[in-house]
């Protein structure tokens, strides 16, 4: 059974690997296949999203789990139970999260058509930073030391992996940072909120999610291309649209795309953003083998990647970066459990006014010893006193506060 | 029918506290198990299906675990979750 920390991790990691797999073929794609990033885009969102739909129908194939009723996505997402179109609250941040993910793919495309994978990987990670101030801002929380120690550590280290030689284009890295990540941090706080709400007492699952997403992402897109499109473009889209190796090519690119996207959206569901951001980072270390794989298999494609002994020296020393950064994150986080007793004339919400209590995330009331029993995820001890001392006492009611640092523990389905 | 979970607080015996944890993590009803500092010395979620079975494990079972001191129960009767 792998516990609630690793599967965390593990989704956001997993998102990282298949974002570097679909960057790669993007940078092959828009070089060797489709040149015109405006056709590629166009071409790349249509046939992803015909194939996402049919992954999502196969996906929704009825079978039986344990005895119970399920779908084959099951396995991706256990929240998923077969397509369902979005309703009220949900349809606008699914609207909302469509328009701007329209304009940084866009953004993206065109960035990436002048540019390759070692310089896209570092700008797409900008928007870690981004994330990091909002996660502060949302949850009111001073970030503990470590946190911004490890985010910059990762985000620095990034930038490190992925220098190159080449100029760097100034209007370029400045849409990519302005633009692109600004709607991508958009975006995912969008996924965030809907991972929040439910609609009927059933939460919203990561498959819908993308597949709702996409579907509204490419009709904005296509609104936003018609300028852009004149008569040989049209033609070029309908010549390439029936090509089997062009389609094969989307279908694959766009199945690491909604895997990543998947993963991605399930782990913003059980963390941070910022956290999740920082893991999905690894990709930058898996960049350098890959685009190794790309020399080899597409020299004429690839032929921007440079030997030279120290740029490859500086590379690993991201690379380190990147890996202390992320280890330092899942390592330093401290639980507790906390055990309170409160007076016989306490008010009656208590037990919501210690959920509201931030770092708590459970509390039970109970019959015996103790009035109720709260368990606190934190980053540091020190914190904990903080959180303790300052809003569990303020809680009115409350006698006695016992806390009981974790040591080690074991969950068991 | 609703099951029944409880949280029962263990204070063992010094030295023994691993081979606590070794038995208890045997045990079906178990549902999580922590190694805490402080007053206590294990945490142990139980879910169980009535207070029958609860008094069988906690009397017939935890409590004749070598190294078990002392327990305390607290059964369980609302509970807010955050999700994830």
């Amino acid at each position: 059974m792998v516990s609630k920390k690793a599967e965390f991790y593990l989704l956001a990691l997993l998102s990282g690997v298949f974002v570097s797999f679909y960057v790669l073929m993007d940078s092959y794609g828009l070089k060797a296949l489709v040149t015109d990033p405006y056709v590629y885009s166009f071409l790349c969102e249509w046939i992803g999203l015909i194939t996402c739909f049919l992954y999502l129908l196969f996906l929704s194939i009825p079978i039986t789990i344990n005895g119970k009723k399920r779908c084959v996505g099951f396995y991706l997402d256990p929240y998923f139970q077969g397509l369902k179109i979005p309703r009220g609250k949900s349809l606008q941040y699914i609207l909302g999260a469509g328009l701007v993910a329209s304009i940084s793919t866009i953004t993206y495309f065109i960035a990436m058509s002048f540019s390759d994978p070692s310089m896209m990987l570092p700008l797409m990670r900008f928007s870690t930073i981004y994330l990091l101030i909002v996660d502060f801002i949302r949850e009111k929380d001073v970030p503990s030391a470590i946190e911004i120690e490890s985010i910059l550590s990762v985000t620095l280290g990034a930038f490190l992996v992925t220098l190159s030689k080449g100029e760097i284009d100034l209007y370029t890295v400045i849409i990519t940072l302005v633009v692109m990540n600004g709607c991508f941090t958009i975006y995912t706080i969008f996924m965030k909120k809907l991972q929040e709400i439910s609609e009927n007492g059933k939460k919203n699952d990561s498959l819908n999610l993308r597949f709702w997403s996409l579907f509204f992402l490419t009709l904005f897109l296509s609104v936003m291309l018609i300028p852009f499109l004149d008569k040989t473009k049209i033609e070029m889209i309908q010549k390439l649209f029936f090509s089997p190796i062009i389609f094969l090519f989307f279908t694959i690119n766009m199945g690491f795309a909604f895997l990543s996207y998947v993963m991605y959206i399930r782990a913003l569901g059980k963390g941070k953003m910022s956290i999740v951001n920082a893991i999905v980072s690894i990709n930058i270390i898996l960049g350098i083998p890959l685009t190794l794989l790309g020399v080899k298999l597409a020299p004429h494609v690839f032929e921007y990647v440079s030997y030279d002994v120290f740029l490859w020296i500086i590379k690993i020393v991201g690379t380190i970066f990147v890996i202390v950064g992320i280890l330092a994150l899942s390592l330093s986080e401290v639980k507790a459990y906390i055990l309170l007793r409160v007076s016989s004339k306490h008010a009656s919400n208590i037990l919501e006014k210690i959920f509201r209590v931030r770092g708590i995330e459970y509390v039970a009331a109970v019959a015996g010893d103790y009035d109720y029993v709260a368990k606190l995820r934190i980053r540091t001890l020190g914190k904990t006193y903080n959180i303790i001392v300052r809003e569990i006492e303020k809680i009115e009611g409350i006698l006695q506060i016992m806390s009981l640092p974790i040591v080690k523990e074991w969950e068991y389905p | 029918m609703d099951k029944i979970d409880a949280y029962i607080f263990i204070e063992a015996e010094i030295g023994k506290s691993e081979h606590v944890l070794n038995e208890l993590r045997k045990l079906d009803i178990v549902k999580s198990v922590a190694f805490v500092t402080g007053m206590f010395d294990i945490i142990v979620r139980v879910s169980v299906n009535n207070l029958e079975e609860l008094y069988e494990a906690t009397v017939n079972y935890i409590h004749k675990i070598d190294g078990v001191k002392r327990t305390r129960t607290n059964i369980i009767e609302k509970e807010l979750k955050q999700e994830g």
